[in-house]
Order: structure tokens, then C-alpha cells, then sequence
């Protein structure tokens, strides 16, 4: 089930909106519930208790600036795909600290809504990606991908290194390298797996992760990773 | 006579190698001249101690003596590590040597000549070294310019060409050995024959070095073709500035004319006429409907310049900007590698079906680097070397603003990725922190 919040104060745009996103998530078969808003203060009351995948957001919310809310919007809803949607785009630095996803023109809202919508469900089929593991302790978890920092083989168990903390897990690398359905893993050394997301910077044959951590490649493997990190990096 | 004809021999020999290595290892000396005179020392010295000290000794040794000596010229002339030095002297020594043994077993069944007929005739001895060291040189020019070539992607002359070369010194030596055996024949070999076949053998190495001069200029031409490409790209980014400043001009003047239009309105009392005015010049749609504040004023202007055009063609533009951006080039650099990177961008996305999208994105990395990325919807193309390969006819044409980003990109030190992935096309250019000019 998707949950959306579109918030305009123009009602027109509300239900525009609405209608559109309804009929494209009918054809891609996919459960939503839509929830309109025209005020700000009601939106933001709403994201205190409720968990949006999804967010519109009107940059001219009348009086309130529309960053201003998607700044507040972030302290509640931190995962959420937003896409902001106003009469006139302002490409700005503001945009990114808040993490627009996409800027849509109510001009052009007909011909830009399938591909935005087209991406926002593989954004978030790619958030939403996970994995199960058993533990050596016998505890199940699933992991998401999204989270994974890089998995380390360790004797004859794997290492799983997350934002959250540490797994282990008895099984081999190659195995559980084959497992994960997402291109962003790569093998850059026997004994290591790297999320490609995860890495900040790429030197040489070394990368370094979110976390700090610096891992070493293969000798040759160096270019090859410098060409998945621009290639990560650029994504828009 | 033998000895100075013994000199060219090895002059020849020397003048093969560098020809060879030029494309594998950095020289020290760059010039033409220093290297004609170092081969010319090396092959003065390499003759004089081959025919003063080890002319008696067995051929062994010989071979090893002239390995260590090329040994000690290669390192001279080359910035390399022994070891590359030593096996790549290792192999062009067996190449000469094999090269030497094949034309010496030619002109032997030719004439119809045993080995020691052949030593104990110096003038058919001597046409079957030159026609080996001629055929060495040429080569040792072809291997070269084979190899930078596929270091430096397509060169200037057509491949086509190089069989000519072959062709021209084949047939030389050809005529040469055809000459001298004539000669023989008729016993009337004299000074003159020799100076016949010494010419053209001059003409063989003259044809070698034409060759590459032409080559060079080749790669001049391109280089200029580059240039008047960037200096097209100055010219665009000075007109964005002047529309900018028209379409500046115009709003200003718009401006004057509704707030006159107002005045007017208030001044009569027409207040609810004057507010509907207001109200429905307020709807009106801003030129662009978009502003882009990277916080580089040109950046922006040809940011804006370039989305304006791309709605011309359908293509829609959408700009990711994370910080302000400082930039990590010179202005008219940075600018050279936004435009070229956009036109080509929206030319492709023009050409697609549907989805006509260009994505910009500018950001810097954790350790200060500054990462450019345009994306764009595209029809299937075929990656090959970092580069797009067209099926257009005008393929010379085509490729000069890549090689334009290449070449600033190179020059502050940063890496380009050309990928593709679900119908986007994807060129990304990272220019390390080191170079930002601040």
C-alpha cells in the first residue's frame, strides 16, 4: 500500500494530482491512498503520525514559503520521496538540502507526471529492496539493501556491515554475493562485497564508505570502480 | 668504404628502435634534432667498438655485447624501468636478428649464393644487411604508429596509407637486389650501382620521415579544429549573455508599461480595474518559468540559455544543484565542458520517440572533488573507448566537443565515465579537489 500526500493550496491542483497519480498507479497495479491537503499546517499536523512514501508539495503555499515545510516535513518523514510541483522552478541549493526528488511545472503537468511517477516507484522499489539472513545466534532479520555498508567474509561465516550495526552469518560470500538482486553490490576483492552506494570517495584502489571505513580493492579493479562510483554519483 | 657503409648499418639499427619505443615509453629528449644526434653517437660508438673489439669474438658474444650496449641506449634516451628496458632490447634484437637471417636466406636463393659466397661478396653482403635494416625501419615505424594509434584512438592518415609505405620500401629493395644481381651478371658492377641503391635507400628512410611529419600536422589540424570548436562555444556563451540581457531589457520595459498602465487606472479611480489588471498580469506566464541559482551568474545564464532551447525542441531540462557550487575549472573551461555536454545531450533526447528528458547535475564529493553529470534520454547507441559511436556520414565532424571535454578534463587531472542504462545515456566528469580554483 502506497501512502501519498499531495498538499497545494489551490484545490484545482490538489485534485488534478490526484487524479493523476490514481490513474497511473491503476495501470501499474499498485494499492494507494491519496490524501489531499490545502493547508500546510494540516499537512505537517498529518505527517506527525503518519509515515508518507510519497509527498507533492507546492513550492508558493500562499503565505508559507514551501522549503520551509519540506524542512519540517524532513524532521517527521525523513524517507519520503518528495516532489515539488509549483508554477515556476527554482533550481536552487534549497531544493537539495531538502532532497526534491523532482521539480514538476503545473504547466507541464500532463506530459512530465508518467516518467516522474515511473521513477518514484523505482526509488522506491529500490528503497524498499531486503534482505533475510540467519544470524550465527539462530535470529532471523531482514535487512535492507539500502542499508548494507559492505559484507566481509570472516573464516567461514560473512560479516554483514550495516548503517545499524553488525551481522554474521554462516554462509559463504560467493553465496550470499548471488543472493542480492540489486546491481549497486560489487565484488571489488575476495574477501570483500561493497555497496557502491555507500561509498563516498574512490582513490586509487581504495574506497571509503559513509561510515568512514576505507576497504582496498583488487590492484587492477581501480578503474572499474571509479567508473560505478561516477556512474552512482551522477544518477538523477 | 665497409666501415662508414658498417655505420649507416647501425645507424639504421638505432634509428629502428627509437621509432619503435617512441610509442611505449616516454623519451627523454623530445626533439627531432637531439634525436638524430644521439642515434648518429650511438651508432659511431655501437660500430667503431663492434669493429675494433669484438669483430674476431664468436657470435655469442657478439649478440650479448650488443644487447647490454642497446641496453645503456635505451636508458639513456627513455624514462623506463630496467627490467621493461632490458626484455623489450631482449626482443628487438631477436626481431633484428630473425629479420637479418629471413632477407639474408632471400638474397642467398636470389643469387644462388652459399653463406660464405655471400660474406666474401661484399656488395650482395651489404644489399642484404641495408634491405634488412630497411625493412627494420619501416617496421619499426609501422609497430609505432600502430601503437599509438590504438593508445590515441583514429590518427590523422587512413590505414590504408601504411600498406603504401610497405609497398614503396618492398619494391626498393626489390629493384635494389634486381640492380646488383644484373650487375653481377654482367660484370659491370661499379660505383655507380652502389650510389644507385644507396639513394634509394635514402629515399626509403626520407618516405619514413614524411610519413610521420605528415602525421604530425595531421594531429595539428585536429588540434586547431578543437580550438575553433571551443572558441564557438565563447562565441554561444557570449550571445546567451546578450539574450539574457535583452530578455532583461524587455521584462524591464514590460515592467514600466504595466506599472504605467496601473497608475493610469488609479489616477482615474478605477481601483476593482486597476486590481483585476494587476491580478491577471500577475498570472501571466514568467518568460522561462524557471530560475536556476547555482550561485555561478554564468553557469545560471547558460544553464537558462540552454534549457530555453531545449524546450524549442520538446526536450525537458531538469537541473540538480547541491551547495553553491564553486567552480573546479576556469570559467570559460568549465562553460566549454557544460555546453558541449548539454548540446549533445539534447541532440540525442530530440531524436528519441518519447521520454525527451536531460537531467544536469552538479555536486561536490566528501573530499572536495566536483562532480558534473548530464543524463539523457537516448535511442540505443554503441559505447566503445569512451566514446559514443556514430553512424552519422559527417564522423570527422562529429566527436569534437567530447574530445573538447576530454581535453580540459585531462588537464586538470579528472576522470570522464560514458555509460548507458535503461534508454539514458549517462557522461560524467570529476575534477579533483586539488585543482579548484577558489
Amino acid at each position: 500500500m502506497l501512502q501519498a500526500a499531495i498538499c497545494d493550496n489551490e484545490e484545482f491542483f490538489t485534485q488534478k494530482i490526484k487524479s493523476l497519480l490514481a490513474d497511473l498507479l491503476k495501470q501499474y497495479e499498485i494499492d494507494a491512498q491519496i490524501e489531499p491537503f490545502v493547508s500546510a499546517q494540516t499537512f505537517l499536523q498529518a505527517c506527525e503520525t503518519r509515515r508518507y512514501d510519497l509527498v507533492f508539495l507546492d513550492v508558493e503555499l500562499g503565505e508559507i514559503d514551501g522549503m520551509n515545510v519540506a524542512c519540517e516535513m524532513r524532521t517527521t518523514n525523513p524517507d519520503a520521496i518528495l516532489v515539488f510541483v509549483s508554477g515556476f522552478v527554482r533550481y536552487a541549493v534549497q531544493g537539495y538540502k531538502v532532497r526534491a526528488f523532482r521539480y514538476l511545472l503545473k504547466q507541464e503537468l500532463e506530459e512530465e507526471f508518467p516518467l516522474c511517477i515511473k521513477e518514484v516507484l523505482q526509488e522506491i522499489k529500490r528503497q524498499k529492496q531486503t534482505l533475510s539472513i540467519k544470524t550465527v545466534e539462530g535470529a532471523t532479520v531482514t535487512v535492507r539493501l539500502s542499508d548494507i555498508l559492505y559484507l566481509e567474509s570472516k573464516n567461514h561465516n560473512v560479516s554483514i556491515h550495516t548503517a545499524g550495526g553488525e551481522y554474521l552469518v554462516h554462509d559463504t560470500l560467493n553465496h550470499l554475493c548471488a543472493q542480492i538482486p540489486s546491481e549497486d553490490f560489487m565484488r571489488i576483492q575476495r574477501s570483500f562485497c561493497v555497496n557502491m552506494r555507500s561509498v563516498v570517495q574512490v582513490k586509487g584502489n581504495t574506497v571509503q564508505l559513509t561510515n568512514k571505513t576505507v576497504l582496498t580493492a583488487r590492484r587492477q579493479a581501480g578503474p572499474k570502480l571509479m567508473r560505478r562510483f561516477l556512474q552512482i554519483q551522477g544518477e538523477c | 668504404m665497409e666501415y662508414v657503409l658498417d655505420v649507416g648499418l647501425c645507424f639504421m639499427e638505432a634509428l629502428a628502435i627509437t621509432f619503435a619505443l617512441d610509442s611505449r615509453f616516454p623519451r627523454r629528449f623530445r626533439s627531432n634534432v637531439s634525436q638524430f644526434l644521439l642515434v648518429i653517437c650511438f651508432s659511431l660508438c655501437m660500430s667503431v667498438s663492434m669493429i675494433l673489439v669484438f669483430a674476431k669474438s664468436l657470435t655469442g658474444f657478439k649478440i650479448m655485447s650488443g644487447t647490454i650496449i642497446y641496453f645503456f641506449f635505451v636508458m639513456l634516451l627513455y624514462k623506463e624501468k630496467p627490467a621493461a628496458v632490458l626484455l623489450t632490447v631482449v626482443i628487438y634484437m631477436g626481431v633484428l636478428y630473425a629479420i637479418d637471417y629471413i632477407v639474408a636466406v632471400a638474397v642467398m636463393g636470389f643469387f644462388r649464393y652459399s653463406y660464405p659466397m655471400l660474406v666474401e661478396l661484399q656488395s650482395v653482403y651489404f644489399l642484404s644487411a641495408f634491405s634488412a635494416k630497411t625493412l627494420l625501419v619501416v617496421l619499426a615505424a609501422l609497430w609505432g604508429r600502430w601503437e599509438r594509434r590504438k593508445k590515441l584512438g583514429a590518427g590523422y592518415l587512413p590505414f590504408s596509407s601504411w600498406f603504401l609505405l610497405f609497398f614503396i620500401a618492398m619494391f626498393s629493395i626489390f629493384i635494389m637486389v634486381l640492380m646488383v644481381n644484373q650487375a653481377i651478371k654482367r660484370n659491370e658492377l661499379s660505383m655507380w650501382v652502389l650510389v644507385l641503391c644507396l639513394g634509394l635507400w635514402a629515399c626509403d628512410v626520407a618516405v619514413v620521415f614524411l610519413w610521420n611529419r605528415l602525421e604530425k600536422e595531421g594531429e595539428i589540424a585536429v588540434e586547431n579544429k578543437l580550438l575553433r570548436q571551443e572558441i564557438q562555444s565563447n562565441l554561444e556563451k557570449a550571445s546567451a549573455l546578450e539574450q539574457a540581457y535583452r530578455r532583461q531589457r524587455q521584462q524591464t520595459h514590460d515592467f514600466n508599461n504595466h506599472m504605467k498602465a496601473v497608475q493610469g487606472l488609479l489616477t482615474m479611480g478605477k481601483v476593482e480595474e486597476a486590481l483585476q489588471y494587476v491580478r491577471q498580469w500577475t498570472k501571466e506566464e514568467a518568460p522561462g518559468q524557471m530560475a536556476i541559482e547555482s550561485g555561478n551568474p554564468l553557469v545560471d545564464t547558460v544553464l537558462t540559455q540552454k534549457y530555453l532551447q531545449a524546450k524549442e525542441k520538446g526536450v525537458h531540462m531538469m537541473v540538480l544543484l547541491e551547495e553553491v557550487v564553486t567552480l573546479p575549472a576556469s570559467n570559460a573551461e568549465f562553460i566549454t565542458v557544460l555546453t558541449n555536454l548539454l548540446d549533445n545531450a539534447v541532440r540525442a533526447a530530440a531524436e528519441c520517440a518519447q521520454e525527451k528528458e536531460v537531467r544536469v547535475k552538479l555536486k561536490h564529493l566528501a573530499d572536495g572533488g566536483c562532480l558534473l553529470s548530464v543524463r539523457n534520454t537516448s535511442n540505443p547507441v554503441v559505447i566503445e573507448q569512451g566514446n559514443i559511436q556514430t553512424t552519422k556520414q559527417d564522423a570527422h565532424e562529429h566527436g569534437f566537443g567530447i574530445a573538447n571535454v576530454k581535453r580540459v578534463v585531462e588537464k586538470y587531472g579528472g576522470t570522464c565515465s560514458l555509460s548507458q542504462k535503461d534508454g539514458w545515456v549517462q557522461f560524467t566528469v570529476l575534477f579533483p579537489a586539488s585543482h579548484k580554483i577558489s
